[in-house]
């Protein structure tokens, strides 16, 4: 049992965390380990800074609990996560994101384990697969598989929502047969009870 | 046990895509159990004549690595019953397929259709290959133009080698005012130097563009002419016999003087 490593440096403490274990394991051994370490804290200002593991917005929201709970008020945590970014959780989108500048093309393919912003259009049999969001600052006419393969809270945005068809995480959609679009706005699609909503995001741009 | 016909030109531009759409409706309309695999893999196109575009989850490159099953890459039409699709993938090359796993993929789905139809992409290469693989019976698609009789010629003599005895010609987008004007060769001057059994001629007409355009084969258009011609193109595969229509090239009279002007060059 040993995941966690605690490093006194000039600016404060440092807390790596290990990648190779579960989130509940460290947190746990991170709690044994200020409960024994409290009295090393000072009373006047505490500087953590997190690393070696890639955390979900969830994850660091249990572990500022966690510590907060144990140290006092005046801890001031950060994160630095470049350390290991290609060691990406397999369920959650990191927390980064690919620009693509131009016209995607029929039978390109972008594939991003964090979100993709395209600046520009996204032509009919181009695809994008994203972990994260997308982004489409132009018009969507392709195939979307934003969330990929199973987060359900990723989103699409597109100027101009026209695509062949739209995935999130698990669940597949494409526009009725024979629709006419009458205005186009910037629109949004997301996932709720297993179904991919559409609404209209801005009114003005 | 069904059949396996590949639909193929050497030249592009023809219209083979056209033609396994038409001839594929014409079928399912007959009744019979018709499956349409496209093979033109990067360049796919017959998802976007049947109107079938936005129902690709899976497509053949998924089915031979085995990520799905072939159930699940089939799309039903959405008019015809009995009329399906396996789409080529779009973001591959025709490499990411071997003639090997065509065969394997033809053999079962053979089982369960009456009429497999591979849509064969432009050229000689891999891609012809594959979608030859397969194949019981080919249907060249040629224009009366110069270029694609010659590039026809080559096809056949590929298939030749193939050891695919069984072919059948269709002259595409032939214009009877022309070849009445003696302007365009027409069919005679086509089978002769050809020499492959005629199954069907179709006529040059504004119809199957808009049906094209709109995903709709013009087979399923009672009224339409071509969808005429491709209805009894798939009477004829069925093994019925029906004329050809006439489309000019018994005119005797022109064909004569064009036989006179031609010897005194």
């Amino acid at each position: 049992m040993e995941y966690i490593t605690l490093k006194g440096t000039k600016d404060g403490v440092t807390i790596v965390l290990s990648d190779e274990e579960t989130f509940e394991k460290i947190l746990l051994e991170l709690k044994e380990k200020l409960i024994k370490t409290k009295s090393f804290f000072s009373k006047a200002k505490n500087n953590l800074l997190i690393t070696g593991r890639i955390m979900t917005q969830t994850d660091r929201l249990e572990l500022e609990q966690t510590i907060m709970s144990i140290l006092p008020d005046n801890t001031q945590i950060d994160y630095q996560e470049g350390v290991c970014a290609e060691k990406v959780n397999q369920d959650e989108p990191a927390d980064y994101t690919m620009f693509f500048e131009g016209t995607l093309r029929s039978g390109r393919s972008v594939e991003s384990k964090g979100n993709i912003v395209v600046i520009g259009d996204v032509n009919p049999g181009a695809e994008i697969v994203a972990k994260g969001n997308v982004i489409v600052m132009g018009v969507l006419r392709g195939t979307v598989h934003a969330g990929y393969p199973n987060n359900r809270n990723a989103y699409i945005i597109a100027l101009n929502l026209a695509p062949t068809q739209l995935r999130i995480a698990d669940i597949i959609t494409r526009a009725p047969d024979n629709e006419v679009r009458k205005h186009i706005t910037t629109e949004k699609a997301y996932l709720k009870d297993d179904t991919i909503y559409i609404d209209e995001y801005l009114n003005k741009i | 046990m069904g059949q396996v016909i590949v639909v193929t030109s050497g030249k592009g531009g023809v219209g083979k895509t056209t033609t396994t759409a038409n001839i594929g409706t014409a079928l399912s309309l007959k009744g019979k159990k018709t499956v349409l695999i496209d093979t033109d893999i990067g360049l796919r196109n017959l998802d976007v004549v049947l109107g079938l575009e936005n129902r690709i989850v899976f497509d053949i490159v998924d089915v031979v690595e085995k990520k799905c099953k072939v159930k699940q890459a089939l799309i039903r039409d959405k008019r015809f019953d009995g009329l399906f699709l396996i789409p080529a993938a779009q973001t591959r090359d025709k490499n990411a397929v071997t003639p090997e796993q065509m065969k394997e993929l033809c053999e079962e789905l053979k089982q369960e259709f009456d009429f497999v139809i591979i849509d064969c992409p432009a050229g000689i290469e891999q891609g012809f290959k594959n979608a030859v693989a397969g194949a019981d019976r080919a249907i060249i698609v040629t224009t009366p133009e110069v270029s694609a009789v010659r590039d026809a010629d080559r096809i056949i003599g590929l298939l030749e080698a193939n050891e695919i005895d069984q072919m059948h010609l269709i002259i595409n987008r032939i214009r009877v005012d022309m070849v009445k004007k003696g302007d365009m060769m027409n069919v005679d001057d086509i089978l002769e130097i050809l020499g492959v059994k005629l199954i069907g001629v179709v006529p040059d007409d504004e119809d199957i563009i808009i049906s094209t355009n709109k995903g709709e084969p013009a087979s399923s258009d009672e009224k339409s002419k071509v969808g005429q011609a491709y209805r009894n193109i798939a009477l004829r595969i069925c093994g019925e016999e029906i004329p050809i229509m006439d489309m000019g090239s018994s005119n005797i009279f022109v064909n004569a003087f064009k036989k006179i002007f031609s010897r005194q060059k």
